[in-house]
């Protein structure tokens, strides 16, 4: 059974091309708590770990939209963002996956993982799927 | 002649004119600049006094050399009257050059610092810090079989070409591919909130580093928050916008760093400290935020690297000690609104002490305070980015020649900067263009006094996969080119030409 989405998750992006994106998180990560900043300090390997300690996972998938719009870079260019950080020892590179299926699939291995796509996966299994929202007017 | 004859011609000279040794200072400076040149037998170009007699020897380097005289020939300075003596020291310089600018491997490097490939003590270091992590990491895990582990890396090769001067390596106008590089690094994260990290890096650029392994970062990091990590071991740091990216092209569309802020060929003086840094994030809503650095440690640099290179290829010979006795520095970011970012960084040096042997003449220089400033601009508009920086080189110090004495003061008051864009046409090409300008003494020339124009492209056929192509079109020498490389004389206007393939994983 899929934990409950526990109502202090909130994901905030501004972006209209993200409607319908979605994060998709580690079965653990219930109790956390995102926002538009935080999810992008994440993508952008400025942020490491979560609030409790967890190491963060970026999983990564090519072409999806709702990266580029909480980034500002596609994911090409993020992924070059993500070398320089990795070859100058401050960050751990993302997982990079090739098709929904493989990031459900990470998202519930891998502790501390995320992913940011543009739709919600067909079958999510038991990683949590948060629909993002547009900020609170 | 060798260094001893040089010494003994010079000695002869001082004689001549009846000076002491011991007092150099005292002397007038056309003197002065007799002794600077001849007594460590070394180019003149950069270890002669400047027409003021100011601060005089320089080190070497794109930081380190001083006052750089750029005389066509040794009469230049020592006058018509020594045109015989000034010829016999241009064909010791000369075979000098040769000495250096031969192709570079095993046997220059035996010859440079008597050791050889398989001499195990160079790595031990090396194997004593990979010790001390693989231990820590089995420590710290209740199961060593779940420890997650990943193995990154590049490699790169890549060939040059100047033309009017020679750069980096004796046959550049020739055309080399004297320019490799290659890293591996591994990392873990074997518990929460802790990441170990280690990478061996290796070089060849012409003359320098010729693919001696490096530790380029050894390191325990503990993430406490967002706004708190902190770092110790033997920890990279940044200076600028670019300097973590320095070996790194895949990161970039250029294959060089601008040249008149980052130094291509000593790295290793500028890339690390053995000691601690503390970082963080913190944001500070409406897409804004701040990053900050703040290191301290020592700057530990390999008797074999590109540093001891460049200053053994100036007044100091082969170099056997290269030390300093702490660096302290930091780094503040802003993440404004609108692509926009702005950064500050400082980077300190106190206590370098080199000490070098020159045929029997012992060298040696004590820089006292060696200070890296550089203010950053940078701003991204979808695929445009735009970059502007500003860096700023000081220190002082003295130098000594042993015989017979003499002591000279080294400085050095540079600065540098560029403006570039980017363009990201589409996933696989990307343009890049930057001016370049920089000085190698703030006081006595303008702003641009060396200047260069560049262009490059970059060509990605898969995601981890790039060909590059840069273009040089530089005007002036400081700090790059020298007659110990060019010892017919340096042309003003010459340009650089490089390709290179870089693939990583």
């Amino acid at each position: 059974m899929r934990p409950p989405i526990i109502a202090c998750i909130t994901l905030l992006l501004a972006s209209a091309a993200a409607d319908g994106a979605v994060a998709v998180l580690h079965p653990d990560l219930a109790n956390q708590r995102l926002d538009r900043d935080r999810v992008a300090g994440m993508l952008m390997g400025r942020i490491s770990t979560w609030s409790d300690g967890t190491p963060v996972v970026v999983v990564l998938m090519d072409g999806q939209a709702a990266v580029a719009d909480l980034t500002g870079r596609e994911v090409p260019r993020l992924l070059r963002g993500w070398k320089r950080l990795v070859f100058s020892g401050s960050a751990t590179m993302p997982t990079q996956v090739a098709s929904i299926g493989d990031v459900v699939r990470q998202c519930m291995a891998a502790r501390g993982a995320i992913a940011i796509l543009d739709q919600p996966p067909t079958d999510p299994g038991t990683a949590l799927v948060i629909t993002l929202a547009d900020p609170a007017p | 002649m060798d260094d001893a004859a040089a010494t003994r011609t010079l000695d002869a000279i001082l004689q001549r004119q009846g000076i002491d040794h011991g007092r150099q200072h005292a002397l007038p400076v056309t003197t002065r600049r007799i002794c600077c040149i001849a007594h460590p037998s070394a180019p003149h170009d950069v270890a002669a006094t400047n027409n003021d007699g100011d601060r005089s020897m320089g080190l070497s380097g794109e930081h380190l050399v001083t006052d750089t005289i750029n005389c066509r020939s040794v009469v230049d300075l020592v006058g018509p009257g020594s045109k015989r003596l000034a010829g016999k020291f241009q064909q010791a310089w000369t075979r000098h050059r040769g000495h250096y600018g031969r192709k570079s491997g095993s046997a220059s490097q035996a010859w440079l610092h008597g050791r050889t490939w398989l001499d195990i003590q160079a790595f031990m270091p090396l194997l004593r810090m990979l010790a001390t992590c693989a231990l820590t990491t089995m420590v710290v895990a209740a199961d060593p079989a779940d420890i997650p582990v990943d193995v990154h890396g590049f490699v790169g090769f890549g060939w040059f070409r100047t033309w009017e001067n020679t750069y980096l390596v004796a046959d550049s106008q020739q055309g080399s591919t004297e320019m490799w590089e290659a890293a591996v690094s591994v990392t873990s994260r074997p518990m929460d909130r802790l990441r170990l990290g280690v990478q061996l890096f290796a070089r060849d650029l012409g003359i320098y580093d010729n693919g001696q392994p490096a530790l380029d970062y050894a390191y325990a990091d503990w993430r406490a928050e967002d706004w708190l990590g902190v770092q110790g071991g033997r920890v990279r740091i940044p200076v600028g916008l670019l300097q973590e990216e320095i070996d790194n092209d895949t990161a970039r569309t250029q294959i060089f760093l601008p040249w008149s802020v980052y130094p291509l060929r000593v790295r290793d003086f500028f890339l690390a400290v053995d000691g601690a840094k503390a970082y963080g994030f913190i944001p500070l809503g409406g897409d804004q935020s701040v990053e900050y650095t703040a290191y301290g440690g020592v700057s530990t640099v390999d008797e074999n690297g590109g540093f001891a290179i460049s200053l053994a290829r100036s007044a100091y010979g082969n170099i056997n000690e290269l030390t300093s006795k702490r660096t302290l520095g930091g780094m503040l970011h802003w993440n404004g609104p609108e692509g926009l970012s702005v950064r500050g960084s400082l980077w300190n040096t106190t206590g370098l002490s080199v000490r070098g042997k020159r045929g029997n003449v012992s060298t040696s220089a004590d820089i006292g305070q060696y200070w890296w400033t550089v203010a950053s601009l940078g701003w991204e508009a979808g695929d445009v980015q735009l970059a502007a920086e500003y860096s700023r080189v000081h220190y002082d110090g003295t130098a000594t020649f042993t015989p017979p004495g003499i002591r000279v003061p080294v400085g050095q008051n540079q600065d540098g900067g560029y403006v570039s864009a980017t363009w990201t046409a589409n996933r696989w090409l990307e343009f890049y263009g930057a001016v370049e300008a920089s000085r190698l003494q703030i006081t006595n020339e303008d702003f641009g006094q060396t200047r260069a124009l560049v262009g490059a492209f970059a060509i990605r056929p898969k995601p981890n996969w790039s060909l590059k192509l840069e273009w040089r079109e530089l005007r002036g020498q400081a700090g790059y080119v020298t007659t110990l490389d060019n010892p017919s004389g340096l042309e003003q206007n010459w340009r650089m030409v490089a390709l290179k393939t870089t693939a990583d994983f």
